[in-house]
């Protein structure tokens, strides 16, 4: 019973839903098309978001607000980046198995200051999009892993296995940034 | 002393420092991504121009006017079956565990009901004792009422005298008196009982067994049902010589039954025993009914050796 109620959709979410979707499917068909260089992939990436976003409705206050712009650029961009991966084959065992997280190494926040903000401003904009997104998923949109997984559609753990791997990723470019910078 | 306090201050500033650190470096990271979205949003168009240069295809257009339309309520659920299923068993453990701690709950609160009823009032509870009813009815008569009286209950509309000795022992000096199960299954119609000489004198022991009820920590008298009352099998029981003695010799045990059929019972009451005397001095061995759950979880168990086999 409880699971049943649990599964019913008011009118309500269903206006915001549809009120989402018309203010921004362009918008978000845009973001993909950037990252897939392709119109019909790029709806695909719309549909996955949307149907990702179906599940997460609560997190989106205010329709026309900045936050839910940047929430679904988020989504759309994620959505794209999991169409590019499966193109290129890589699956989630794989991954898995390629590198396991190892927080001892993690040695990214000695270079996040405000001295090193300019650096790790361009660092983020060179970074792979498959890595930004999860940084933005946890600290601009301050979702927990379990959130990122349903989002994504994969485990808690292969969200950490990626969230450490982008964080090695922003370390290295930053390491080569700052370096860089002293040598001049 | 003070060391210590200097050493735990110390280590809660470094905590609280560590913590501050990571909480500027958190908050640093995440206004470093925001500009950067922001940045990256600034280069969108708006929503018109992007619609000129792309027009939908129609089945993207079909399949999201279905998504609005139901809010994604089919795929979702095709989505998300591996969780409704974990759901469902969940929610149906949840229920299971509900539902048996709701039987517990009202078990035993009928079972404190029926203690309470038959220490006070006596009107809605099986035990009732006789002189409260009395009391009830008599206002303050209750002081006159003989002792004895005052301590009788009833079971299963039977009224109980209360038992002479309240502790026996089952094993004293040698002479044991065992029931054969401590457990008895409802459906059983007697009760075996063995009388065991370990002295090195014979002993003699009555064969008039007497069925004893604890309720409430007292122990009462099971009377055996009257000519009439009994049921068919029961009458060549009550035929029984009630004074018969029976001689032990030494080293030897003798099994004794007792027949449940000659009593009007009660399968919830806390305890029964069996009571004896053997050379004089009562002895008593102690077993009770099953309950409910047990003889389902038995008769679940057989089943299932049942359909295993």
């Amino acid at each position: 019973m409880l699971l049943y109620l649990s599964m019913l959709d008011t009118e309500e979410e269903k206006d915001k839903f549809t009120e989402i979707y018309q203010q921004y499917q362009h918008f978000c068909w845009y973001v993909a098309y950037q990252l897939l260089g392709d119109g019909h992939l790029a709806e695909d990436a719309v549909q996955d978001a949307f149907l990702a976003l179906t599940r997460h409705l609560d997190k989106i206050e205010d329709v026309e607000s900045q936050k839910t712009r940047k929430f679904l650029m988020t989504i759309v961009k994620s959505k794209a980046v999991d169409i590019l991966r499966k193109q290129h084959g890589e699956t989630s065992v794989d991954e898995l198995l390629w590198e396991p997280a190892d927080p001892e190494a993690d040695m990214l926040g000695a270079y996040i200051t405000k001295e090193n903000y300019n650096h790790l401003i361009s660092c983020i904009l060179e970074l792979d999009e498959a890595y930004r997104v999860i940084f933005e998923y946890k600290y601009v949109h301050e979702l927990s892993d379990r959130e990122i997984a349903q989002i994504l559609d994969i485990t808690p753990k292969l969200v950490n296995v990626r969230y450490f791997r982008a964080r090695k990723q922003l370390q290295r470019m930053l390491e080569k940034e700052v370096a860089g910078h002293a040598g001049k | 002393m003070q060391e210590n306090k200097k050493d735990s201050k110390q280590s809660t500033g470094q905590k609280t420092k560590k913590e501050l650190k990571e909480a500027r470096q958190k908050e640093l990271l995440a206004e470093a991504f925001r500009a950067c979205m922001e940045e990256q949003m600034s280069f969108i168009p708006p929503e018109r121009e992007i619609a000129r240069m792309h027009t939908f295809s129609d089945e993207f257009q079909a399949s999201m006017e279905e998504l609005c339309r139901t809010k994604g309520k089919i795929r979702k659920q095709e989505l998300t079956r591996r969780e409704f299923v974990f759901g469902f068993n969940r929610i149906a453990a949840c229920i299971l565990l509900m539902l048996v701690v709701g039987g517990v709950c009202v078990g035993g609160y009928l079972m404190l009901e029926r203690g309470i009823g038959g220490n006070s009032t006596g009107s809605t509870a099986e035990y009732s004792t006789e002189a409260v009813t009395e009391e009830s009815a008599a206002g303050a008569a209750d002081s006159v009422l003989p002792e004895e009286q005052q301590t009788d209950q009833s079971m299963a509309d039977t009224a109980l005298e209360k038992a002479e000795e309240q502790t026996l022992p089952s094993e004293s000096g040698g002479i044991r008196m065992l029931i054969s199960s401590p457990v008895v299954d409802r459906d059983m119609e007697t009760v075996k009982v063995t009388f065991g000489n370990l002295t090195e004198e014979t002993v003699s022991y009555s064969r008039n067994l007497e069925l004893q009820v604890c309720v409430d920590g007292v122990w009462y008298v099971v009377p055996r049902l009257q000519a009439g009352q009994e049921d068919p099998e029961g009458q060549e029981e009550q035929t029984q010589p009630e004074t018969a003695e029976v001689e032990l010799e030494a080293g030897m045990a003798q099994d004794e039954e007792i027949q449940l059929s000659d009593y009007r019972l009660d399968y919830e009451a806390e305890k029964y025993r069996v009571v004896s005397r053997i050379d004089g001095r009562l002895f008593g061995s102690e077993f009770r009914f099953e309950t409910l759950e047990e003889g389902l979880e038995e008769a679940l168990d057989n089943s299932l050796d049942g359909s295993g086999q």
